[in-house]
């Protein structure tokens, strides 16, 4: 070992020597000659380097000039690490994260807007699904409410409103219920001064307000023997008591006509009371007339509220013994059970499928807006891979860069989040104006509203979070994969192992794959939806105005009062210019309305009470029929002279003629309402008119009977007009004529056949819509997420494709080796993707209509074109490839 | 040739930081720090001993580090660093400057390949 201590001292030279420099320097210079030869370095080798190592050593002398010395004996103390705390570590990897954000503003924006997209509009879906389906009832101890229905015994599903004689049977026996109530739906008109007005309403057992847990915010509800007739008293909304009496506090006692009936008001529910909606104005005692109390009379809503301690499978096996053994007493009862639902799935069961397959579809969308992020800052990581390597040399360890890039996409989503929310926020308050009436007439919900409250933030501050953790896995691999030598010596790589690249290739097919089943389910809808429009109603509706009229009578269904009214109606609308023909009918086509009638045929036995004859029950003015395009296929349509002292007369509907007389000429063939011992009257069939689909376009005709209003009144009716023009450019001029007709009658609900019908698809069009929305957004983010990898992976792939084409690869050659390396993670996306669709397909059923899930024309075309778009993405970026020069590729290396 | 380019930019600007961050835990000697930046940097960061040693009397003049002589019983006497209450707040504050640094680094780096 040659003496370093002499030779240092002598590469002091001149300058005034340090004692504690030259020995620490002439050590140093040994372990490096000690560690060079132990390296197999021969001695003039080891002793060149040190020599190397040494060059301007008077620089090490100046440097430690002034330096205060030191002398200790001890061994140094051990110094405390002192690391920081977790939090402090957080913090500051939160604050490294956003001024990566900030410097990056292009990438942010890009990858903000695309989580966004996909937070918002999940957000806007799940706070609809919140508000539908999760929201609590707004009454206390909303979970022990239930409804009571009866059932079928052959399919306890199949629920149906409720006998009151049943109902208080039930409320009687049944020990599970602390308390029980009944009510039933009815339309009231309002009469009186200068704006006569129908509003919906109720008939309600004064328990009602006690089971709901809610008191009046000014006076009282029903005591218990206001159930009884002989009290004329109503409690009214909020609504109706600010419109009509400008929210006067002195209201008690004040008289309202309720169809052409004083009653007293003797309280006003609070705004927040909807039940079951907000349109809901009066509430009027039960008071059952001798009509309730018949067993077959199913009109009535019941609920119940659960004793504590009772659970709801307890309280439902005790309904239907009780339904049992009322069914073995009662005739009526034969084939009957009692059953209970939750009061919070009234109204909303059918749109459960609806909702959480919507919410399905909108994940996937989020899915694939996290896996072009996680796409983006894989080709970030592969730049940040000196960052890492270099902070790993620092001696960070996994979890601490793991931890840094965490706190980096976490903080990325949650901006995403809050962009989201504001997304969502236009997007629910735009989505209100179309929402379905199925939806918007939720009970006890807020129709037409979709709050943001707390729970939707929660949903989103944690979907946000989830994503970050989510798309913060793919540069997290990529750091780890990579060690900091390797990261460090390929600075003249564009980062990314073959490991990453097969990671970027994943994400391209899980992208393909999501995309292919948001575009499935909705051509699946599309299909449907052509399908349904393509369906024929049975009916015209171009150019046809429709308006509601309330006709009341002291007795509602008895013979009309307005004997006339079907003669005057026609006469004096149909003599407006450009009114072609005019009709009414009790319950429109398609509009939600009806009503159904036992029956029994002249000539046949009596059949057994649960095999009796029935059908719908309609009541119309004569030219309902043409005015509707229902052609009259035997027989005659009502006329003028059908009066109270004609016979009385009934158009039946071919379906009808099928269940009841195959083969037989029904015209001529006399019925009568109830049984054959019953005193109604026996009604002659003069005519048989088409089927028409009165509930929707997706739904079979049913059987229908039609009778003349001049014959038997209904308490509303529908006026149609068949105008020359645009419909509803008559409206004006055909409701003059009715106020003209019936001052004190309200008329509303006006709208063309053509509107109607198109309300009757917003069931299946509202998804359909939705599901095109998120499609579109799932195409764009999909193909733009496979351009992204294709380009970076051509260009990670520049020198080889700069020496093939130096070695003479044509550029079609060369667009083709890119292609078809992205061919294979979009083969397989394809492939995953249809997999998924048909797995998927169950959540869709519902929706569908005369279209299989496993369709073959739609998977194909969505296949076929969710390939060509994600072929083309790659195609772009390929041809850029071949399109470089090599020389200047090959001089970059 | 971006290899050379990036290890003298690390040079310059962050070789106190690498230093600081060695003694950060515990009290090393001169070669012991030369040696670990070499090894932990996979021999891309290397420092002589003439820049080494004047680093380290820089970072004792300005309060950064303290070296004390230790003598242990059969051995030569050795010079050790450690951290001081000062330095380790300037290592703190340089290793949120460095980051900043990496981002900008990541952000020019991106242009150039974009």
């Amino acid at each position: 070992m040659p003496d370093w201590k002499a030779h240092v001292r002598s590469r002091f030279g001149s300058h005034r020597l340090d004692e504690d420099v030259l020995e620490e320097v002439s050590q140093h210079a040994e372990e490096l000659y000690r560690a060079a030869q132990a390296g197999g370095r021969s001695d003039d080798e080891s002793r060149l380097m040190v020599e190397v190592e040494l060059a301007d050593v008077p620089a090490v002398l100046r440097a430690a000039r002034g330096r205060q010395r030191r002398r200790v004996a001890a061994a140094p103390e051990p110094v405390p690490p002192g690391p920081m705390l977790p939090v402090q570590s957080f913090a500051r990897d939160v604050a490294h994260g956003a001024r990566l954000l900030l410097a990056r503003p292009f990438f942010t924006l890009i990858a903000v807007t695309t989580l966004a997209l996909g937070i918002g509009a999940n957000t806007a879906i799940f706070s609809v699904v919140h508000a539908v389906l999760l929201a609590p009832l707004p009454f206390p101890d909303p979970h022990r409410l239930v409804m009571l229905w009866e059932a079928d015994s052959d399919d306890p599903d199949d629920f149906s409103i409720v006998a009151a004689p049943n109902y208080q049977d039930w409320a009687a026996l049944a020990t599970s219920f602390s308390s029980t109530a009944i009510w039933e739906h009815q339309t009231f008109n309002i009469a009186g001064g200068a704006d006569p007005e129908q509003v919906a309403g109720m008939r309600v057992s004064a328990s009602l307000f006690t089971l709901l847990g809610v008191a009046p915010q000014i006076g009282r509800t029903f005591s218990a023997d206001e159930d009884a007739p002989g009290h004329d008293v109503v409690v009214i909304s909020d609504a109706l008591w600010r419109v009509r009496f400008a929210a006067d506090p002195a209201v008690l006692g004040r008289i309202i006509r309720l169809n052409g009936r004083p009653f007293e008001i003797i309280g006003v529910m609070p705004g927040s009371f909807r039940f079951t909606q907000q349109r809901h104005a009066v509430w009027v005692p039960i008071q059952f007339t001798d009509q309730d109390a018949e067993r077959g009379a199913h009109s009535f809503f019941a609920a119940a509220r659960l004793k504590d301690g009772v659970d709801f499978a307890t309280a439902k096996s005790e309904m239907l013994t009780i339904g049992r053994r009322l069914a073995a007493r009662y005739e009526a009862n034969t084939g009957e059970i009692a059953t209970i639902s939750r009061m919070d799935e009234l109204g909303v069961e059918h749109l459960r499928e609806m909702l959480l397959m919507l919410l399905g579809a909108v994940v996937l969308v989020l899915l694939i807006a996290c896996a072009n992020v996680a796409n983006l800052l894989l080709a970030q990581a592969a730049v940040r891979q000196r960052e890492f390597a270099i902070r790993a040399a620092l001696g960070a360890g996994r979890g601490r860069i793991g931890m840094q890039l965490l706190a980096e996409g976490v903080l990325l989503a949650l901006v995403g989040g809050a962009a989201g929310l504001l997304f969502a926020w236009a997007a629910t308050a735009a989505l209100a104006g179309s929402l379905p009436p199925a939806i918007r007439l939720a009970p006890f919900r807020e129709g037409g509203v979709i709050p943001l409250d707390w729970t939707v933030l929660a949903f989103t501050l944690g979907l946000a979070t989830l994503s970050g953790i989510l798309f913060s896995m793919a540069p997290m691999a990529g750091a780890w994969r990579t060690s900091p030598e390797a990261a460090l010596r390929s600075a003249g790589d564009r980062g990314g192992t073959p490991r990453l690249t097969w990671l970027r290739h994943a994400l391209v097919a899980s992208e393909v794959a999501l995309a292919v089943v948001v575009l499935a389910a909705t051509g699946l809808m599309i299909k449907s939806m052509m399908r349904l429009v393509a369906v024929d109603p049975g009916l015209d509706a171009t150019n046809v105005l429709t308006m509601s009229m309330a006709l009341p009578q002291a007795d509602f269904y008895g013979e009309p009062e307005r004997t006339t009214f079907c003669e005057t109606l026609v006469r004096e609308v149909g003599s407006l210019p450009g009114v072609q023909s005019v009709g009414a009918i009790s319950h429109l086509p398609l509009s939600g309305a009806n009503a159904g009638r036992g029956f029994a045929i002249e000539g046949r036995p009596e059949p057994p009470p649960d095999d009796s004859a029935s059908a719908f029950y309609r009541l119309t003015c004569p030219g309902y029929f043409r005015t509707l395009g229902i052609p009259v296929i035997a027989g005659r349509d009502f006329t003028d002279d059908d009066g109270l002292s004609a016979p009385r007369v009934v158009i039946v509907n071919e379906s009808a003629v099928e269940k009841y007389w195959p083969g037989e000429n029904p015209l001529g063939k006399r019925i009568k309402f109830g049984n054959l011992s019953s005193d109604s009257p026996w009604l002659t069939i003069v005519g048989v008119v088409q089927d028409v689909r009165h509930f929707g376009l997706d739904t079979d005709a049913y059987r229908e009977i039609y009778r003349p209003y001049s014959q038997a009144a209904w308490p509303v009716m529908t006026v149609t007009a068949r105008t020359a023009l645009e419909p509803i450019g008559m409206a004006s001029a055909v409701r003059a004529v009715l106020r003209r007709i019936d001052p004190d009658q309200p008329v509303s609900n006006i709208r063309s056949m053509e509107e109607v019908l198109n309300e009757s698809l917003g069931y299946r069009r509202f998804p359909m819509l939705l599901l095109g929305l998120f499609s579109g957004v799932a195409f764009a983010l999909a193909a733009i997420g496979v351009y992204g990898v294709v380009n970076h992976v051509a260009s990670q792939r520049q020198r080889e494709i700069g020496i093939r084409m130096a070695l003479g690869a044509r550029r079609a050659a060369v667009v083709r080796l890119v292609l078809t390396r992205s061919l294979v993670p979009i083969g397989v996306g394809i492939a995953a993707g249809v997999l998924g669709a048909l797995g998927s397909a169950r959540f869709l059923e519902a929706l569908l209509f005369r279209v299989r899930p496993s369709d073959p024309a739609v998977l194909g075309t969505i296949a076929l074109v969710l390939g060509s778009a994600a072929i083309l993405a790659s195609w772009i970026p390929a041809r850029r490839a071949a399109g470089v020069d090599p020389l200047i590729v090959l001089r970059q290396e | 040739m971006v290899d050379k380019d990036v290890g003298r930019g690390v040079r310059k600007g962050s070789a106190e930081l690498l230093v600081l961050a060695l003694v950060e835990d515990r009290a090393r000697h001169g070669y012991e720090i030369g040696k670990l930046i070499e090894e932990r940097s996979g021999g891309v960061l290397k420092f002589h001993i003439a820049s080494l040693y004047p680093m380290l009397y820089r970072l004792e003049k300005r309060g950064l580090i303290q070296g004390r002589w230790v003598e242990r019983a059969g051995q030569r006497r050795r010079r050790f660093y450690r951290i001081t209450t000062e330095g380790r707040q300037i290592l703190e504050r340089q290793r949120s400057h460095w980051q900043e640094f990496m981002t900008a680094l990541a952000r020019v780096a991106g242009i150039r390949h974009a």
